[in-house]
């Protein structure tokens, strides 16, 4: 993948002037990348494996995740690895009344480079679900946020049937889940969603919550 | 002993290390047989919640809730606490919600936000019902009925475990002093915001004698007497965050002495106050020997620009000072006498220098009256003003360096925009006092010259009779604003067919990203 030669050649540039100590990586194919300490710092998992286990030119395996989704990831945290921290909270900025309110996760703050990068990654291929997955097994809060927010932006609006068929959500098997009879007593407003369990097409019932 | 203990460092470490080998070997054999495609269903539960707490709870449990047994789970049988945050909504959708989800989960609720007054009635239509609501941590209610509000904090003493209570009630109290009172009897605040209406009636608070409130943050957004300021301190004894934003002295009414004590006492912000500077030192006398942050804007009394004035306060009563942000205004048609740049040598002796406490000052026009501000240099700044200087005695125009600080732009007039030569890397709101009649392209120019356009999320003009143009093109250069603020006297000229036709209203008028709008004064809208 051209993306991952040219992340680690910038990466190679950057650590012998900046940070001094090169980091190997391997994804589960084999692939080894070179990153350096600004990236070793956005990723949790390979901050601890690389203080703990004694590397030295050794690459660390990262048996999780692909050289086609590690690379992007590599891409990404070279992107970031300059951003400012962000810093805490200051409680003395009382001077706006907006500030006030209790402002729920917001999903579009998603900058314009980010926005770039998670395109790359689609559903039907599961590579959007790979690189959210990548990101939280590697503990990159930063790449998480944004796949989490990539999808939020997805669903929102659309109705249970809408979202069932973009992600392919399966169907409780027959008189099992919410799709029982016994279990649906009780649950108002809840409809059951299939008759048939090898069903995949959208829900032959209405769905009052949706409409 | 050292050896022991550094065995037993070794120790642990070879425990981790082996824990994460395991950890590897296991993802190793299940990543070797996986070969499917991964789906939705794929990500762990860690992650769907994540998904769900961006989208809100009501959003999440009408999307997934009944697609499968899985989502089902974690959204109607889960125990883990919800936050919710309802603000613009139809009334049909919130009686929904409230009939199916919200009071289902009642018992889950452990953070409420209610940013609309309509809604805070539809929510409590009975004041009693919030006491069932007994996770409650966290409750936000912007305006409601006078009485409602009386009858909702008496029952909130019901709630054991909430901790923050923010009140936006912009309609009159007869007497604030009862609300006062019923907060301080909350057995588990911690944090209080009030925003009240000015024209409250505003009674003498009786001195606490033994209800004390177990309150450490405390912002009173509304305007406060400095003489009712002792009484409400002596209900707040753990008090270690107070901020008070218009905190004002009566004329005639001279300060009486302080008799509380606050011994946690370490933050204070006090914004836009009308007190003088002795009074201010009556309360350092009494409030701040504890204190490590201090915030302070003032008007008018220019006893505040004497720097020997503040080096004398400092030394005496705030010995523990780390953070010293001071800001100044004036007309300069009644300081036109104090020569600026004398008042400036006097803030950088050593004792200034020492604690890099460092100031400036602008003339600038406002309102076509000249004046002058006095305020420490950038570090504690968030807000930067651009405006049309008319004096140059000190060089604002030259590029500054330090203002990765400032997250907000306020636009006082547009030649402020024009002259305007630093960048803002981290500002994310901008605040426009003034029309601008640039054409789109130029204030496109001028706008990526200040600030990254993508990154301002909240737009905020007060303009009197705003044009709808300006908002219509700030929106279009702002691709990502999703609070709208429209305050004060502005209002909207009427839309005319021409402006609904032109190609930036369609693309606005298309996209639906505003989702907060507050507007006050809302005359007109065609």
């Amino acid at each position: 993948m051209a993306t991952t030669a040219e992340a680690s050649n910038t990466t190679t540039g950057n650590t012998e002037t900046a940070t001094g100590k090169m980091i190997k990586i391997q994804s589960n194919d084999g692939q080894i990348f070179e990153v350096d300490q600004g990236v070793v710092e956005q990723s949790s998992t390979i901050k601890t494996l690389s203080d703990l286990m004694d590397v030295g030119d050794v690459p660390i395996p990262l048996p999780n995740v692909k050289a086609s989704i590690l690379g992007p990831i590599v891409d990404f945290c070279n992107h970031h690895k300059n951003d400012q921290k962000p810093e805490p909270i200051d409680e003395d900025d009382d001077d706006d009344p907006n500030k006030d309110i209790y402002e729920p996760k917001r999903s579009d703050d998603i900058c314009e480079w980010d926005l770039n990068f998670i395109k790359q990654f689609t559903v039907p291929e599961g590579t959007l679900f790979d690189i959210i997955m990548a990101a939280n097994y590697l503990g990159i809060k930063t790449l998480l946020a944004v796949g989490c927010k990539t999808i939020a932006n997805m669903v929102r609006g659309k109705s249970s049937t809408e979202v069932r068929e973009m992600f392919n959500i399966s169907y409780d098997p027959p008189g099992e889940g919410i799709n029982a009879p016994n279990a649906i007593e009780g649950q108002a407003g809840t409809v059951p969603t299939t008759q048939d369990a090898n069903a995949t097409g959208p829900s032959p019932q209405p769905d009052p919550m949706n409409q | 002993m050292e050896q022991t203990k550094r065995q037993r460092r070794t120790n642990s470490i070879v425990k981790k290390k082996k824990k994460l080998e395991g950890k590897i070997t296991t993802l190793h054999s299940n990543s070797s047989t996986r070969t499917f495609i991964t789906r939705f269903e794929d990500l762990p539960n860690e992650i769907i919640y994540e998904i769900f707490d961006i989208l809100d709870f009501c959003s999440a449990y009408e999307i997934f809730s009944n697609l499968n047994r899985r989502f089902h789970q974690i959204l109607v049988l889960s125990t883990l606490s919800i936050k919710m945050h309802i603000s613009l909504i139809s009334k049909p959708t919130f009686q929904r919600h409230y009939k199916q989800i919200i009071m289902p989960n009642k018992h889950r609720i452990n953070s409420l936000c209610l940013s609309n007054p309509f809604i805070v009635d539809l929510f409590f239509p009975s004041s009693q019902i919030i006491s069932k609501f007994r996770r409650l941590e966290t409750l936000i209610i912007d305006t409601t009925t006078t009485t409602k509000l009386a009858n909702l904090l008496k029952q909130l003493t019901k709630l054991p475990n909430l901790s923050s209570l923010t009140i936006i009630h912009r309609h009159c109290l007869y007497n604030i002093n009862d609300l006062y009172l019923q907060i301080f009897r909350l057995p588990a605040l911690k944090y209080c915001k009030l925003l009240l209406s000015e024209n409250s009636n505003y009674g003498s608070l009786p001195m606490s004698v033994n209800e004390t409130s177990p309150i450490e943050h405390l912002v009173i957004k509304n305007k406060f007497c400095l003489n009712e300021l002792n009484a409400l301190l002596s209900y707040v004894p753990k008090l270690r965050y107070l901020a008070l934003n218009h905190l004002y002295s009566l004329p005639d009414e001279q300060t009486k002495s302080f008799s509380s004590s606050l011994n946690d006492l370490t933050h204070i912000s006090i914004k836009n106050s009308r007190i003088l500077f002795n009074e201010l030192e009556l309360l350092a006398k009494h409030f701040f020997h504890r204190l490590q942050i201090f915030h302070i804007s003032t008007y008018f009394d220019v006893s505040f620009l004497n720097a020997n004035h503040w080096e004398r306060l400092i030394l005496s009563y705030m010995p523990n000072l780390i953070v010293f942000d001071f800001m100044h205004t004036n007309s300069l048609n009644d300081t036109t006498q104090l020569k600026y740049e004398d008042l400036i040598q006097q803030f950088q002796s050593s004792f200034w220098f020492e604690r890099q406490w460092l100031f400036t000052y602008t003339f600038y026009w406002k309102r076509a009256e000249r004046h002058v501000i006095f305020n420490s240099s950038r570090p504690y700044r968030k807000s930067y003003v651009l405006y049309s200087e008319f004096s140059k005695q000190i060089d604002l125009y030259q590029q500054e360096n330090n203002l990765d600080s400032v997250e907000r732009i306020c636009i006082q007039d547009e030649q402020g925009m024009i002259n305007c030569v630093n960048h803002f890397s981290n500002v994310t709101e901008l605040t426009l006092f003034c029309n601008l009649s640039q054409s789109q392209d130029s204030l496109s120019t001028h706008f990526n010259l200040i600030f990254p356009t993508k990154q301002l999320t909240k737009l905020v003009i007060t303009v009197t009779s705003i044009p709808f143009m300006l908002i219509i093109k700030a929106l279009s250069l702002l691709p990502n604003i999703h609070t709208l603020m429209l305050t004060y006297e502005s209002f909207f000229e009427k839309i005319s067919p021409s402006i609904k036709q032109c190609d930036l209203f369609q693309l606005i008028e298309d996209s639906d990203r505003i989702t907060e709008i507050a507007c006050q004064l809302f005359n007109e809208i065609g």
